[in-house]
């Protein structure tokens, strides 16, 4: 799995590439948690998941523990641009309930930033 | 060889007799050249200037040419008795001492400096020896502390019973199993089961504070306590409620005598079942609740109510509870061990792990509920060492037997099609199998874009079975089968590992919950993109079927 960062009117944005599975997501779990402890200021995220091709129940759990962490930093998690593929997993699970889905990045950055 | 040298003074003698020598001669060096300079600047005004010039020149380069040689001869002479201390030292065994000296006394000449060596040498062996000494002294000491424990380890084994089906003889319907895995060689946990007559029988679980030898030594002075007191009090007409009550109060006086003067105490449930009416009366001292699991409602229900501890004040006041067990019922005790369970990031494997593993085997018995939940628990944090003794112990009032669960999910027509891939459990195989079982169902004329869930499903499963089935420390094989039917395909699941039904999980509240782990949330999963789900146990294996209806899955059939 690839994962980009960058910065956008103070949102951290992280595109994933590839899949977030169980093989995948202790990686993404470190990075996301050495990009936020690095800077005390990065508690906003969006992840973009345009090039995310399928999530499994270990990778939600990585987006579950980074929510509890964001919540404690007074921080959001948000995402967005979610495949049919990888909405049915959030579905099932209910994910939308506790983690915002935004179309795509622009009404996401607008909405995080409101 | 010159002789030994026994004392620092002596040693200081040969090195201050050394650097005379050393002087002497650098004096003889450097006069013998002033001297002949003398000679030659007196003379060469007197006498034959030529003659004297030749003498002077002759004499002072023989000099300097025997002085070389003089230095070429120490040096060589040095470097052969540093290569006998080399060929010495690089032979080195420090059990032969004697041979050392023995190989330092061919060094040649400077006898003084080889004399030295050898008794420094002598010196060290002394000292080393000394070492050795000691140092064998504490082994023999550790071995023997070793030894002990496992005798003390033994004995305690023994104390604990590990057959419980003569207790229950005369009721089939009930059965009872404990377990205890220490963290030491020797534990503070304890449990005992005894009947007192033909119908009653007396559970006990407990542990005592701190763990090794000193808890050791106090859970066999309870247990002693406990049989030697509830046999002498069983033909008494006093009420079960009665009995528990002296007997905590003798056990609390027998622990407080000798161990609150060490803030030693144990925490412990005192129970009596009747194998008749299927009731329980106990005590809760202090300990874990007790903790209820229903196989009809598939739920877990932890019952807290505890007194003060055991040995903690002489004078302690405790309550007896009634509970009545309902076919299927189990009731476990337990210790905190089990729920104290810990990860490196600090999770806890807490009740919510406890309820998981115990709903997951509720049809599987006694035995395999409480072998489960242990293995569950050790399995949390595999790379960290056991911390505290876990134990369990179990009541199982059994269902009336009404034929066996029948899954009606799985197909008993001959499938059109059949492919097995056998792995290895390690996140690896999850690859692995993802990557034959969708090449089979492409060369079998599927799309590809239709079997996105497919994927998930085969991770989830594969997962638990890996994590939670086998275990990191206990690896085992995992055969995944895929059967094609005429509207639908079966993928099985099939694996060695402790028995455990997954389906039970969501078939309880567990489900539902809003805080769930990563493998229920997974399950949820499968569940949602299944057709069909079904679990069987058959020869040891756990067998968990995945159906899928083709729908617009396959292309033209």
């Amino acid at each position: 799995m690839d994962i980009t960062s960058k910065v956008v009117n103070d949102v951290m944005i992280i595109k994933l590439h590839g899949q977030l599975n169980i093989d995948t997501s202790p990686q993404f779990r470190e990075i996301l948690f050495a990009k936020i402890d690095a800077d005390p200021s990065n508690n906003k995220i969006l992840i973009d998941c345009d090039l995310l091709e399928y999530v499994s129940s270990a990778g939600i759990q990585v987006l579950y523990i980074l929510l509890d962490k964001l919540e404690q930093k007074d921080g959001k998690l948000a995402l967005c641009s979610v495949s049919p593929n990888v909405k049915k997993v959030f579905n099932i699970i209910d994910l939308m309930s506790d983690i915002q889905i935004y179309k795509d990045q622009a009404e996401a950055l607008t909405k995080l930033n409101s | 060889m010159a002789t030994a040298i026994n004392t620092s003074s002596q040693y200081q003698r040969v090195i201050k007799r050394d650097r005379i020598r050393l002087l002497i001669f650098v004096a003889v060096v450097i006069f013998f050249p002033v001297w002949f300079a003398e000679i030659v600047i007196f003379n060469f005004w007197i006498g034959d200037r030529l003659t004297w010039l030749f003498w002077c020149v002759s004499i002072g380069i023989a000099a300097i040419l025997a002085l070389l040689v003089f230095y070429v001869f120490i040096y060589f002479r040095a470097q052969q008795n540093l290569q006998v201390l080399a060929k010495v030292i690089f032979a080195f065994d420090a059990t032969d001492f004697d041979q050392i000296v023995n190989n330092l006394s061919q060094t040649r000449s400077i006898e003084e400096e080889a004399s030295i060596l050898a008794n420094l040498l002598i010196q060290l062996k002394k000292n080393f020896s000394h070492f050795k000494q000691n140092l064998l002294h504490k082994t023999q000491e550790t071995a023997r502390i070793k030894d002990e424990l496992i005798i003390a380890r033994n004995l305690q084994q023994h104390m604990l019973p590990t057959e419980f089906i003569n207790v229950t003889k005369n009721f089939p319907n009930i059965s009872v199993y404990a377990n205890l895995i220490p963290a030491t060689e020797v534990s503070g946990d304890f449990y005992d089961v005894f009947a007192l007559d033909d119908d009653k029988l007396l559970l006990t679980i407990g542990d005592v504070c701190g763990k090794g030898i000193a808890a050791c030594v106090l859970m066999s002075r309870l247990l002693t306590i406990i049989r030697t007191s509830a046999l002498a009090m069983q033909h008494s007409k006093s009420s079960e409620s009665t009995m528990l009550l002296d007997l905590l109060a003798r056990l609390n006086t027998g622990l407080y005598q000798v161990g609150y003067e060490h803030c030693m105490f144990a925490t412990m449930i005192l129970a009596i079942f009747d194998m008749r009416t299927n009731k329980l009366i106990y005590c809760n001292a202090g300990h874990n609740p007790l903790c209820v699991i229903s196989t009809e409602n598939k739920s877990v229900k932890f019952i807290e109510n505890s007194s003060k501890p055991v040995g903690i004040r002489e004078q302690a006041v405790y309550q007896c509870k009634e509970l009545q067990l309902a076919a299927g019922d189990y009731c476990l005790f337990y210790t905190d061990g089990i729920v104290e369970t810990h990860d490196q990031a600090g999770a806890l494997f807490d009740e919510h792990g406890m309820e998981k593993s115990l709903l997951g085997r509720v049809e599987f018995g006694s035995k395999a509920v409480v072998n489960g939940l242990l293995q569950d628990a050790g399995n949390f944090a595999p790379n960290i060492p056991q911390e505290d003794d876990m134990t369990a112990l179990i009541i199982h009032h059994h269902m009336p037997k009404s034929g066996t669960m029948k899954s009606t999910a799985i197909q008993t027509t001959k499938p059109i099609k059949s492919s097995t891939i056998t792995v290895k459990s390690g996140i690896e195989a999850i690859k692995t199998v993802q990557i034959e079982i969708k090449s089979f169902l492409l060369a079998n004329r599927f799309k590809a874009a239709e079997l996105g869930d497919l994927d998930v499903c085969i991770e989830e499963i594969l997962a638990n079975i890996i994590k939670y089935g086998y275990g990191p420390n206990k690896p085992g094989d995992i055969d995944v089968k895929i059967d094609l039917y005429t509207d639908e395909f079966c993928l099985q699941f099939i694996d060695q590992a402790m028995a455990f039904n997954p389906l039970q999980l969501l078939a309880s509240h567990m489900a539902t919950q809003a805080k769930r782990t990563s493998g229920e949330r997974g399950l949820k999963l499968v569940a949602s993109m299944a057709d069909g789900l079904a679990y069987s146990r058959k020869d040891d294996h756990n067998i968990l079927s995945v159906i899928k209806k083709y729908s617009s899955m396959r292309k033209g059939v």
